[in-house]
């Protein structure tokens, strides 16, 4: 409205300067008059550019946030599965998550990630099947499931402390702290933090509270911390805490950083147990169905320098009364073009030990088994025809764990991120 | 003979696509212009290094403790490719690349795209912590703002 209001405005000062009898001959006006048309012209541009963006629809209203940023993203993963004895094609998973984040002032913000997905499982080793080959679950797409992944408040004294609170992410891992799909330029994840919200090795996502910052140590190097407390929301009563601590080199585009982290992981008990299985092309089931107490520590590289991209972390975690586990993955990707990527993964990822159920009748029996490990190799192609959309193609090689087959995938995937 | 030098083309080809930022396009000396009552010393290369992370809100307060306000100009324009291979040292690739993972990380968004020189100065001239890059002969005889480097 204001930009109409100085449009008429400078329209009607332009009329009367031109209209002035003799004014349109000297300099001194002509010049006066060229500028105000370059001034009207500017005026008009910034008018129509802003009705495009508004529309003739009323215009959103935060109620008290001084600032408020809407935007989201769809991602679809649909996969060619091929196991030692059967091939099988089917949709993954689809998913839409909403970003909202509105500034209250300076200090204080929101930041929530309303998601709705459906997902069709993509079994890697579906154990119903004689040879244990890949299968997909059937869902109701009638019934997507709603996903909070970011429900977070935060408090900012500056870029040396935030505190955060609410459902919030973990500083753990370089794919697991970008987080959200669309920049991936590989669409699953690496195999330890495959199947998200679960607490396969370090925490993705926590109820809690976190105190992160930066601070710069001169105009090179940066110190990155991060830290945090709460639970996970398959048993609100087990703390869990841990910590980042990276150093940045902020010219070469490269942090290194230790972790660490503790906590108690709740186990699955009765019928649950048999629901317990891989989904998501994961080797290894979201949960844990024995309950221990854990302590993990890890590096994470993540180093960008122009075209090129390194992901590469290494955990350990240390399981109380079960075999330790431990998580290697590795991503190059290099943009041989502007718009097209180029990728390679190696993910190994050894479970350690778990309860396995052995008997169902008279009652669920369960012992201790090694899972074993899987290792992963990944070549990918992915695609941005528009800055906000990414199109993906992964291949990838999966050797599971004990059987010790072979599993070949054909990922397509895209996000349009708005 | 053939056959091992065309690989070697298409290979220079494509780093040259994927590595070099776009030239600017015209002579026209541009300027990052702040708030005159900006403390920031930095000056050279110092002053790039400060603006380019705020720009790109790795940081988003000054040395002094002020919050950032940065605006960008249109892609494509004079300002916005001095800018982008001057200050960023970045291709427009790697600069959608690095909005798209801050946005799918937190929520940041990318700095407010201004159209017109005149209101990037009104806009400096008003918020403290703000920036913009102009043309540096737009800053002649504007009240409240100064030039932190030149382009």
């Amino acid at each position: 409205m204001t930009s109409t209001f100085h449009a008429i405005l400078a329209t009607s000062a332009a009329s009367l300067v031109l209209a002035l009898p003799g004014q349109s001959q000297d300099p001194e006006a002509a010049k006066a008059i060229a500028e105000l048309r370059s001034r009207i012209d500017e005026l008009e541009d910034q008018q129509s550019k802003l009705l495009e963006q508004v529309g003739g629809r009323a215009v959103l209203q935060a109620y008290t946030a001084s600032n408020f940023d809407f935007g989201g993203h769809v991602t679809s993963l649909f996969a060619h599965m091929r196991g030692e004895d059967r091939s099988t094609t089917g949709h993954v998973v689809s998913l839409l998550e909403l970003y909202l984040k509105a500034r209250l002032d300076e200090q204080w913000s929101v930041f929530a990630t309303p998601g709705f997905y459906l997902f069709q499982g993509a079994l890697p080793d579906d154990p119903l099947t004689a040879s244990a080959d890949p299968a997909f679950i059937a869902d109701d797409s009638g019934q997507a499931r709603l996903f909070l992944s970011r429900l977070q408040a935060e408090w900012r004294l500056g870029d040396a402390l935030q505190v955060r609170g609410g459902i919030i992410g973990s500083p753990h891992g370089t794919t697991n702290r970008e987080y959200f799909i669309p920049a991936r330029t590989i669409g699953e994840g690496s195999l330890h933090t495959r199947v998200f919200l679960t607490n396969a090795l370090y925490p993705q996502q926590l109820d809690g509270i976190a105190v992160a910052g930066k601070l710069e140590v001169d105009e090179r190097h940066r110190i990155d911390y991060d830290a945090y407390f709460g639970s996970q929301d398959d048993s609100p009563t087990d703390a869990i805490g841990g910590a980042r601590l990276a150093f940045v080199f902020t010219d070469l585009g490269l942090s290194i950083a230790g972790n660490w982290g503790t906590g108690r992981r709740p186990g699955v008990a009765g019928a649950d147990l048999l629901e317990n299985v891989p989904l998501l092309q994961a080797p290894f089931s979201p949960e844990f169905n024995g309950a221990r107490d854990y302590m993990f520590g890890g590096i994470d590289v993540d180093w960008r320098l122009g075209a090129f991209v390194n992901k590469t972390e290494l955990y350990y975690g240390a399981e109380d009364g079960y075999a330790d586990q431990r998580a290697v993955s590795t991503e190059w990707t290099w943009f041989a073009l502007p718009e097209v990527g180029l990728s390679y993964r190696f993910d190994y990822y050894d479970r350690g030990s778990d309860d396995v159920v052995v008997a169902l009748t008279p009652a669920i029996a369960t012992m201790e088994l090694d899972q074993g490990h899987a290792t992963e190799h990944v070549i990918g192609v992915c695609y941005d025809p528009n800055p906000s959309v990414r199109l993906r193609l992964d291949f990838h090689h999966l050797l599971l764990p004990q059987s010790r087959n072979e599993v070949d995938m054909l990922n397509l995937s895209w996000s349009l991120s708005f | 003979m053939t056959t091992a030098v065309l690989p070697m083309l298409v290979i220079a080809a494509i780093l040259g696509r994927a590595q070099d930022p776009a030239p600017p396009k015209n002579t026209t000396t541009y300027v990052v212009v702040v708030n005159a009552k900006n403390a920031a010393t930095e000056t050279g290369d110092a002053a790039k290094a400060v603006v380019k992370k705020l720009f790109l809100k790795d940081l988003t307060q000054w040395p002094d403790g002020a919050e950032a306000k940065p605006y960008r100009r249109p892609d494509k324009s004079g300002a916005h490719d001095a800018f982008q291979q001057l200050v960023l040292g970045m291709s427009d690739a790697e600069l959608a690349r690095h909005w798209l993972r801050v946005k799918n990380q937190d929520g940041t968004t990318p700095p407010k795209e201004v159209d017109s020189d005149r209101m990037v100065l009104k806009y400096v001239a008003r918020y403290p912590g703000a920036f913009g890059i102009v043309p540096k002969d737009a800053v002649k005889g504007v009240e409240g703002v100064r030039v932190l480097i030149e382009l």
